[in-house]
């Protein structure tokens, strides 16, 4: 019986996450929680299930060549490609180096502004998605002190 | 919390809106250690949506890696003055906030 109870339980649980994640929005997708929690950026695309990047000059990566403070290093990303619909933000020498995973629907332009931080003088890859294609390119940044140090 | 942790902006020009989002969050990896070795509760944010007029225009899934008070800039088309444009985030501990503005 307690079988039986506990099994109505789980459930009623698993179709009210599924009520749930209907009421999001589209765009959302599913967080891959793995992804973020990956520890080099070999296990983020694993992860994720990308493969076949391909190095673009098409993907604009603005940053400070030396970042004083790795814990506010400023980012902007320009994708001169058609429909992008993804964009992906990973810093190569960070403990978790997948920052971030952007949905971007048909009115978003392919740019973005944002300030991550940066364990260690690193390498800053973005990969963005465009036709079902993954294009990439990278941008390295030196940094006097770690955006992760005790404090 | 009051509702000015987050702040925003929406400036409409010929090719739609500049949005600039600044959230109140303290980003806490749970890696870093206090002098006693004791490391500090993982704080972050986990998703952010923005919204115009309740389309639903751009998510971000965002790891511990952002800065502790998370500022972007995003491009929108297709934005008019007046029209609503909404950030919404939520954190691993299950919080919160929204903010809703009017493009200018």
């Amino acid at each position: 019986m307690n079988d039986r109870r506990d099994f109505l339980r789980l459930a009623t649980a698993a179709s009210l996450a599924r009520l749930l994640a209907d009421a999001e929005p589209a765009l959302a997708g599913e967080r891959a929680v793995h992804a973020f929690a990956a520890g080099s950026p070999e296990s983020v695309y694993a992860a994720l299930g990308l493969a076949a990047l391909v190095e673009s000059t098409a993907i604009v990566i603005h940053a400070p060549d030396v970042a004083e403070n790795g814990a506010q290093v400023p980012l902007e990303v320009t994708v001169r490609l058609p429909r992008v619909q993804r964009i992906l933000l990973i810093a190569e020498g960070n403990r978790f180096p997948l920052l971030a995973d952007i949905r971007l629907g048909e009115r978003s332009k392919p740019w973005l502004e944002a300030k991550v931080k940066l364990a260690e003088s690193s390498r800053i890859r973005v990969i963005a998605e465009a036709d079902g294609r993954l294009h990439t390119a990278t941008r390295d940044v030196r940094v006097i002190v770690g955006g992760c140090l005790p404090g | 919390m009051p509702n000015d942790a987050i702040r925003l902006r929406a400036t409409v020009d010929e090719q739609g809106a500049l949005i600039k989002a600044l959230l109140t969050h303290p980003m806490e990896s749970g890696l870093r250690k206090n002098a006693r070795g004791e490391s500090a509760t993982a704080h972050y944010i986990t998703d952010i949506t923005l919204r115009i007029n309740d389309e639903t225009v751009l998510t971000l899934l965002t790891g511990s890696g952002i800065a502790a008070n998370p500022l972007f800039g995003w491009r929108i088309a297709g934005v008019r003055s007046g029209d609503s444009v909404t950030v919404v985030w939520r954190d691993n501990l299950g919080k919160t906030q929204s903010k809703t503005i009017n493009a200018q």
